[in-house]
């Protein structure tokens, strides 16, 4: 498979046109400044995640036992979640109590650098391309597509001023009902894989082995 | 069922000892450095000892409240979920509260270490394999490892940063949340096959 091809399956994948309205909802209480270096940095984390999965991903997996319908069911469930959070947002109170050090209000790896960048999908499609390319292509068209994804998604620091206060809050609204409707279809995909087994099979092998 | 490999790396994970690293040197705050280690390494053995008990007679305790394999599958999956959760999404700084002064048992020992969702999954895995041996073993040396890192919080924060350390707590809890589904889903597989 060429590497443009790649690149292109990949973008589809991570959709980071689809995901910057929800980024833009999830930075919104933070200055312009620090939203930019949150996406920047949070986009850094996603990719070095992939990168990370592309290695050792299938191994780390099977070496735990953990079955690709998990690996969607997770994600779909924290992506959920999440979405979850952005429809029926806690407490309004002011988000400003700055008691505490550090970065823990900001989103941190969860939830933008995964599920929702590196999450489950995207790395069942990388398990599918190593499949069929040679390894080094597929970290070559990962590094290309994420030289797409960071511009994309620092741009929501920007698309924030264009939207208005009003405009977030309704905004925040429906980028929740998507990524419900979203994280349902993930959950889905998972049931179904996990549907299809033997079951018989993998209760004796669960029991006695 | 599963090699040792597997059921230490397990066991290691749910431990989450470089997740905690944090927590640890919290509790641990206003207590002279040499102290500490001391401490640690004695909350660590009587984690060791919780998980033991629960490994040799896990198979008791669920016989006498009347579980099968099912529910502990189940419920340790649902157990880990909620705790990997709280670590996804923390809502504020949630440590135990405890009696002041030195921790003894509570909270380090129990829940930090040797916590509801891992004696869960000790005495799922006792029950499920059919030797002692592979699992006391496994029991033990994810314990080793854990207790080294724990002892050398500190110089292990100072290396990793504050930063670094939060990055690997957020990893920790997402691959706990595919443990957990993992764990459920087994559960309900088994049900499945109990009812074919």
């Amino acid at each position: 498979m060429p590497i443009y091809q790649m690149v292109l399956t990949m973008l589809f994948v991570v959709n980071p046109f689809g995901c910057v309205p929800i980024f833009v909802s999830i930075v919104k209480d933070f200055e312009p400044k620090r939203q930019r270096l949150i996406l920047f940095r949070e986009s850094i984390f996603g990719g070095i995640l992939a990168l990370i999965l592309l290695w050792a991903g299938k191994g780390f997996l099977q070496s735990i036992h953990i079955e690709d319908y998990a690996v969607n069911l997770s994600g779909g469930i924290l992506i959920f979640l999440v979405a979850i959070g952005m429809i029926f947002p806690e407490s309004h109170k002011p988000v400003k109590e700055k008691n505490t050090d550090g970065p823990k209000k900001e989103p941190f790896v969860v939830p933008i650098a995964t599920p929702l960048l590196a999450g489950g999908g995207f790395f069942a499609v990388l398990m599918n391309l190593v499949n069929v390319a040679p390894m080094f292509d597929v970290a070559l068209a990962l590094v290309i597509t994420w030289l797409i994804v960071i511009p994309v998604s620092v741009s929501a620091a920007y698309l924030q001023k264009l939207l208005g206060k009003r405009g977030l809050l309704v905004l925040e609204q429906l980028m929740g009902m998507m990524l419900t409707m979203l994280s349902i279809q993930i959950i889905l995909g998972g049931i179904n894989k996990f549907l299809d087994q033997d079951y018989l099979t993998f209760a004796n092998f669960l029991i006695s082995g | 069922m599963m090699s040792l490999f597997s059921l230490t790396l397990t066991l290691f994970l749910i431990m989450d000892p470089l997740g905690k690293v944090k927590q640890f040197l919290t509790i641990l705050d206003g207590i002279p450095h040499r102290r500490q280690r001391f401490v640690i390494a004695r909350e660590m053995l009587m984690a060791l000892v919780a998980m033991l008990v629960f490994s040799l007679l896990g198979e008791y305790i669920s016989a006498a409240f009347q579980v099968n394999m099912v529910t502990i599958f189940i419920s340790a999956g649902i157990i880990l979920f909620l705790t990997a959760i709280r670590i996804l999404f923390p809502k504020q700084e949630h440590l135990p509260r405890v009696p002041g002064g030195e921790p003894f048992l509570v909270p380090l020992a129990i829940p930090m270490i040797a916590s509801p969702a891992l004696l869960a999954t000790i005495m799922l895995f006792s029950q499920a394999e059919p030797f002692m041996w592979p699992m006391i073993s496994s029991i033990l040396m994810a314990w080793a490892i854990s207790s080294f890192l724990l002892i050398f919080s500190r110089p292990l924060k100072r290396l990793l940063t504050q930063n670094g350390l939060l990055a690997i707590e957020r990893l920790m809890g997402m691959v706990l949340v595919l443990i957990a589904v993992q764990r459920f889903l087994e559960g309900i597989v088994l049900f499945v096959a109990d009812r074919q």
